[in-house]
């Protein structure tokens, strides 16, 4: 019974795994760059590789830019397909709600209006339908950033970090759904790993390299798998509980007249008010309220400074200001304070969370590393780059099993496999690079610069899967596809290239921006340099260890049938 | 002491208390002390031993970070602690193979 247990699992370990992990190892690999996508924020748009300021005044600073803000040509398209009836000119709209904020690694303020739509929208579960207008302000001056800067594509925040939670599959939230399944096939992987595996603690400690390839693949697995499963588990659980309300919409479809009554209960006990009243009202001295939010900071002996302000029913006279800290020292998100927005006053101050609302922060928190540490956002890094490391030799085991058996049987299973193994590892690492080094090098005044970065990483992903499937042909099953030695190859020569390019088109190299203590820059193009440094050792390893079975290969050939 | 000190005395903690159980384990026991027997007082030692600097590496981390940050830090540097363990047992077996052979 207990044998068949652990068969089973071992059956839907290595079968969900095989399925979902190719885009798991995007997820992954993604979620790991993510964790310092400001830092690539500033790598990819030089102009903005300044050290990051304290929020500055809003009533100076902001204010004046509100009317200046006009809607997003391409958030009017995606509203107009919301909503019934045409949209009014964009010059018509009104806005609603303005958002700003920034954090300790943003040297940018990055700023949202939301316009008011007066048509009712499609969907009968929505409220209201937006129509968003962007900019960006350069803190340290106050002045609002050039549109050309801000229309930027910024490979941290703008390309990678959704990549791993939607895979810009945004066609009826395809890849918002992929990526759920994929995390419940993690978690549902990470469960029959741990029941499947016979020797758990017994082989903890151990990696044995000069074993078979395919023992040492395992303990490879096993160990990537064992040593990072709690940061894996909660890693992937705090990823699903984020998208919980696309998953489970139940609270705003089937329940909505209870969560009406919900939220009605609620702006009764905080007076925030749900709706605008409709008569105008002048906004008061933001800068006042920020003060006042600070010194109630000051006087609780927290870190004080200003993440995020929020202006509710912008012009009415029921407008309410919402000042969040930036979370520099703790990992859940904090509490709000509330002010009224024509006189300052404060309306309201979110108590203490209970419980549950505190582990939902702390999950929450611990997936957007809000915090100033960072030891633990290199030690994040490294889990998710344990769990790719985990999938990748995964992807190995299955497909070295699998590959005499496939080849004495003629059929191309496990050559199919390496070949997707070899896209989602190298290809995957192929492709970033190569968008890394199109950032550096293509001009910034030719037209559709960022859709240009777009295309080049996705093309480059689509070759890497073709020269995969080409090359893995040709083994017919035995011995590793070519094609690893060679993308890693190339792997290291567009990592280097990529740090050289960023030398010549800015005159930052690693020492400059080390000696300037200006760690976002330095990081990534170090991360590069050891990229390439670790990317030529392993294709020299391959190469090395190819060209050995190719010389014993006819030896073994020319030996007597009978010996 | 600074916080930057604590991380560094709690990821040593940590490596000392994965050596610790790393020992309770026969193959790593003979890849260290060879032929000499591991008697069921050792193991218990060990096994204190591991605990013991486990819990030292969770204060070391709860002195420099605030509890809720800690209770992060501290399996991430577990991780580390026990790969750089790893790390150690799979160089001395190399060593071991090339010596023997």
């Amino acid at each position: 019974m207990r044998e068949t247990f652990r068969l089973s699992m071992a059956y839907l370990h290595t079968w969900l795994g095989l399925m979902l992990g190719f885009v798991l190892m995007a997820v992954f690999f993604f979620g790991s760059l993510s964790v310092f996508d400001r830092e690539i924020d500033r790598w990819s748009v030089p102009e903005t590789r300044v050290q990051a300021g304290a929020f500055p005044s809003f009533d100076r600073s902001v204010k004046p830019i509100i009317a200046a803000v006009k809607p997003d040509p391409e958030s009017v398209e995606h509203a107009q397909a919301e909503v019934i009836g045409a949209l009014p000119p964009p010059s018509a709209l009104k806005a609603g709600d303005i958002g700003v904020y920034t954090n300790h690694r943003d040297p940018v303020l990055r700023m949202y209006v939301a316009f008011d739509v007066p048509n009712k929208p499609r969907d009968a579960n929505l409220d209201h339908v937006h129509v968003y207008g962007f900019a960006s302000v350069d803190p340290q001056t106050g002045k609002r950033l050039p549109d050309n800067l801000q229309e930027r594509l910024q490979l941290g925040t703008g390309f990678f970090f959704p990549l791993h939670f939607m895979l810009h599959l945004e066609w009826m939230d395809l890849g918002y759904w992929i990526v759920g399944l994929a995390g419940m096939v993690i978690l549902a992987a990470l469960v029959s790993g741990v029941v499947m595996h016979r020797k758990i603690f017994r082989e903890l400690f151990t990696f044995r390299p000069e074993k078979a390839r395919l023992r040492s693949t395992l303990d490879l697995h096993n160990m990537t798998g064992v040593l990072a499963l709690p940061f894996l588990f909660v890693i992937t659980l705090s990823g699903l509980l984020i998208f919980a309300g696309l998953y489970l919409p139940s609270p705003t479809t089937l329940m909505r007249p209870l969560a009406k009554a919900q939220e009605l209960v609620e702006a009764a006990g905080t007076g925030l008010p749900i709706e605008p009243s409709g008569r105008p009202g002048q906004l008061a001295s933001v800068d006042a309220m920020m003060a006042n939010a600070k010194a109630r900071w000051a006087a609780k002996g927290v870190p004080g400074e200003i993440g995020s302000v929020s202006v509710i029913h912008y012009g009415d006279a029921d407008a309410y200001v919402s000042i969040a800290r930036d979370n520099v020292d703790r990992v859940a998100t904090s509490e709000t304070l509330h002010f009224k927005g024509t006189t300052g006053a404060l309306l309201y101050e979110d108590p203490p969370a209970s419980g549950i609302r505190a582990t939902e922060g702390f999950l929450y928190g611990l997936h957007f590393q809000h915090f100033r540490h960072w030891p633990l956002r290199w030690l994040l890094f490294l889990g998710g780059l344990s769990g790719c490391a985990c999938i990748a030799t995964g992807f190995l085991f299955f497909v070295e099993k699998r590959k005499k058996k496939h080849a004495a049987a003629g059929v191309p299973g496990a050559r199919i496999a390496e070949a997707l193994a070899v896209a989602s590892v190298t290809g995957m690492l192929l492709a970033t690079g190569a968008m890394m080094l199109t950032n550096r090098l293509l001009p910034v005044n030719v037209p559709g610069h960022a859709g240009w970065q777009e295309t080049v990483f996705w093309l480059t992903w689509l070759a890497t899967l073709v020269h995969a499937g080409w090359r893995s042909r040709g083994t017919n099953n035995v011995g590793l596809s070519p094609a690893w030695g060679e993308q890693t190859s190339l792997v290291a020569l567009l990592a280097a290239g990529a740090a050289l390019a960023n030398w010549i088109t800015t005159g930052d190299t690693l020492l400059q921006t080390v000696a300037r203590n200006y760690w976002p820059v330095a990081g990534v193009d170090a991360i590069l340099i050891v990229t390439a440094v670790a990317a030529s050792y392993v294709a020299i390893r391959l190469r090395s260890r190819r060209e050995s079975a190719a010389k014993a290969a006819p030896t073994k050939m020319a030996r007597p049938a009978h010996v | 002491m600074s916080d930057g000190m604590l991380h560094i005395l709690a990821l040593a903690a940590a490596i000392a208390g994965m050596a610790a159980f790393a020992f309770m384990i026969d193959a790593h026991w003979r890849q260290v002390f060879g032929s000499r027997k591991q008697t069921a007082l050792v193991r218990m030692v060990a096994k204190l031993c591991g605990a013991g600097f486990l819990a030292l590496s969770f204060v070391l981390c709860t002195l420099a970070d605030p509890v809720t940050m800690a209770i992060l830090v501290w399996p991430m540097l577990l991780g580390v602690a026990a790969a750089i363990v790893a790390a150690f047992f799979t160089s001395r077996h190399g060593i071991d193979r090339r010596v023997d052979g």
